[in-house]
């Protein structure tokens, strides 16, 4: 207790003798029946995954159709390479593809009205952007390793170059998803993906040597830098999927 | 006392009857609360009405995590602040800087239960939440930091300039700066 | 439940949308009326907390809707003028979706959407996709959303609009059905729409409530005000320079119209029963398409 004890006694005996109006029975039960309204309905809570499954679910053919596309091509021009250092090249650089894919595929197949649907949902809108990136994410990094195991043969070290790319793929992830959460909108996301494709084609054709020092990184760091990726990714996911359900009435 | 944790589960799975027993358990407690802040039966009987609506509302997200009375309070003192904010015809009265000698007050000779409302009225919303959750409800300053999202010292600050401007009120040495 | 606005004003630059609205909303249904332009929509989307008011609120029993938010939103059923879709989704595809944005527990939403599909009557096309849908189909689709929740506010706006004759018949009885124990709001500009079906009325005129009563009361307004008369094609166009015209039929060889005026418009005009569509002329004068 704090000090003062004596006199915060005397305080509390002051207070308790304020006459405050009793309220009858019957208006407090008029009370629970309005509050009743707002008893939760038992409707099963969406979790993560649910909603990542649906987004499956409804992704079109023509997502697909690209990034079993860019697959081919991918493999096709790593093969044809003429050294193990333009194949790598452009195996970064078509990294974040099927991400910035499935953003375009929102992007075209939606009309413009249907956010005014999916805002008077239940749950918040950003999370479409957020799955997309999620989804795109985790696919990137399933093309990535296909196009490793099908370049087995022209690739250095495709183990390498997966893990890489993949490294690549979780941080452009997690600074999607921190934008996606931010900022709910998807545009900016596209730009950081659009923008690395650039950098990184700019980096390889005008600055080999850095590009060089990018690809001898040795393995151990490598898969540390993976490891640090993968944690922030998750993380960022973690965080949005609490705030999925949570409301904001408690606090300030 | 009630079994809060069974019957907060019981209302989470859209048990009516457990929201009865809670909103009859708590109605009082949460009426007096605003009775203090505002001094209107009507009023204070609406504010209590939209607590509650909000209390089931949020239920599924509370979590039995610290007591339940404190996160009824937190949304109480959060609901005081929306409706001081929307235009109601309640002013807000200034926060005057007092000097450490007007703190020397003795509370052992004030009795006057009957002038302690009116006192309260004239001291500021925030001196009021605080000295109110402390002396009528008991929570502790550390507690009311928690639910009024400040820092302890400020609260030991205001009850401590709020107690001082009360007995002062109470003991007649000044009419107290009433506005209007 | 007690849905209110409180002096609601939507402001766009120096034009005002919406000016200072205030309505309390009980279990019903609430038709509100007014010609294009009188603020229906930006009222409906700050009911349904998709804009922001400039001043003002909505409250749902005390608390702002923005304070409920996903509660709030869970208990809502909203039907905006343009339906949004996704081309590439099959209709029913497109109500899984938003049913899990919903948050409905799958089996229930599947349950649901056949349900809803078969009272729209899109149960034979519900496997076809959403861009080959004609207007009235993503109209009814736009209904059929608004449902899935089981909502206990339905906010609809102009939700006969592209319908046909037949289709327009069809949602007035799913609303009469649906009309117990919930408040629902629906905005339009055409009378008949809301004359056998709202319980009370709104009229909404340059973003003010310019009346808001009972259908009953309403057509008080205009009692012994209602003319029938017949007349040629060059007396129709002088009488529309000085009265507000009702309904016009086109006889073999002359009109037959209604005048809402104060005083005996022609020596031939007989006096009519007042119809809401009165009231519509006399408030908001001339005739709406």
């Amino acid at each position: 207790m704090e000090k003062n004890s004596n006199e915060d006694e005397h305080i509390e005996k002051l207070f308790k003798s304020v006459d405050i109006p009793q309220i009858t029975e019957k208006q407090i039960e008029s009370v629970v029946k309005v509050a009743a309204d707002y008893l939760p309905l038992g409707r099963k809570h969406m979790s993560l995954w649910d909603m990542a499954i649906l987004e499956l679910r409804t992704t079109s053919i023509f997502f697909w159709a690209a990034c079993a596309a860019l697959m081919a091509i991918a493999v096709l021009f790593i093969s044809s390479a003429e050294s193990s250092f333009s194949a790598a090249g452009i195996f970064i650089v078509v990294a974040p593809a099927p991400l910035l894919f499935s953003l375009l595929e929102i992007m075209t197949t939606r009309t413009p009205n249907v956010i005014e649907l999916e805002k008077v949902c239940k749950y918040n809108v950003n999370q479409l952007y957020v799955l997309k990136i999620m989804i795109g994410t985790v696919l990137n990094i399933v093309v990535l390793a296909l196009i490793s195991v099908f370049s087995l043969h022209t690739l250095n070290s495709p183990l390498q170059m997966f893990l890489m790319g993949s490294t690549i793929m979780l941080t452009i992830g997690f600074l999607a998803l921190l934008i996606a959460t931010t900022l709910g909108q998807s545009l900016p996301v596209m730009g950081i993906l659009a923008g690395w494709t650039i950098a990184a084609s700019m980096l390889f054709d005008n600055g080999p040597k850095l590009a060089m020092a990018l690809l001898s990184i040795r393995f151990t760091p490598l898969l540390i830098t993976l490891l640090v990726s993968t944690m922030l990714f998750v993380l960022t996911l973690h965080s949005f999927s609490h705030k999925l359900t949570s409301l904001s009435l408690g606090g300030t | 006392m009630v079994d809060e944790i069974k019957l907060i589960d019981r209302i989470k799975h859209g048990d009516r009857r457990a929201l009865d027993t809670l909103v009859k358990a708590y109605y009082q407690n949460v009426f007096a609360y605003f009775y203090y802040h505002t001094q209107n039966r009507e009023t204070a009987m609406d504010l209590t009405q939209e607590v509650f609506v909000k209390v089931v509302a949020s239920i599924e997200t509370y979590e039995n995590r610290g007591r339940f009375r404190s996160w009824l309070f937190t949304i109480c003192a959060n609901h005081l602040r929306n409706h001081w904010k929307y235009g109601s015809t309640h002013d807000e009265y200034e926060l005057e800087e007092e000097s450490e000698e007007d703190m020397a007050v003795s509370w052992q000779n004030i009795t006057d239960s009957t002038d302690l409302l009116n006192a309260l009225s004239q001291i500021s919303t925030d001196q009021r939440d605080c000295v109110i959750l402390k002396y009528y409800y008991g929570f502790t300053s550390r507690e009311i930091a928690e639910m009024l999202h400040i820092k302890e010292p400020t609260v030991k600050a205001r009850i401590r300039y709020g107690l001082s401007k009360i007995a002062k009120l109470l003991r007649g040495d000044e009419t107290g700066g009433k506005e209007q | 439940m007690q849905l209110r606005t409180q002096n609601l004003t939507k402001n766009f630059g120096d034009k005002c949308a919406v000016d200072h609205v205030s309505l309390t909303f009980e279990r019903g249904v609430y038709g509100l009326l007014g010609p294009n332009g009188a603020g229906k929509t930006t009222l409906m989307r700050m009911l349904v907390d998709v804009l922001p008011p400039s001043s003002g609120k909505v409250t749902l029993d005390g608390i702002t809707i923005g304070e409920l938010g996903a509660k709030y939103r869970d208990i809502l059923g909203y039907m905006p003028q343009e339906i949004g879709y996704y081309r590439d989704f099959t209709a029913k595809r497109f109500l899984q979706y938003l049913s899990a944005l919903k948050g409905l527990d799958p089996r229930y939403a599947n349950r649901r959407i056949d349900e809803l599909l078969d009272l729209v009557g899109l149960a034979d096309v519900k496997n076809k996709r959403l861009g080959q849908f004609s207007g009235g189909m993503i109209r009814r689709i736009g209904i059929a959303q608004a449902l899935l929740n089981d909502p206990k506010i339905l906010i609809l706006d102009e939700p006969t609009a592209g319908l046909d004759p037949n289709e327009r018949i069809r949602f007035r009885n799913i609303l009469s059905e649906l009309s117990e124990d919930r408040i629902v709001i629906l905005s339009t500009h055409i009378v008949s729409d809301v004359q056998s079906i709202a319980g009370q009325v709104i009229l909404l005129k340059e973003g003010k409530v310019i009346n808001y009563d009972t259908t009953e009361n309403l057509r008080r307004l205009v009692d012994g005000k209602v003319w029938l008369a017949n007349v040629s094609h060059r007396e129709l166009n002088e009488l529309k320079q000085r009265f507000p015209i009702g309904n016009v039929l086109q006889k073999d060889d002359h009109f037959e119209i209604r005048i809402v005026s104060d005083s005996k418009p022609l020596p031939d005009a007989t006096p009519a029963d007042p119809s809401l569509e009165d009231v519509f002329v006399y408030v908001f004068g001339g005739e709406e398409e």
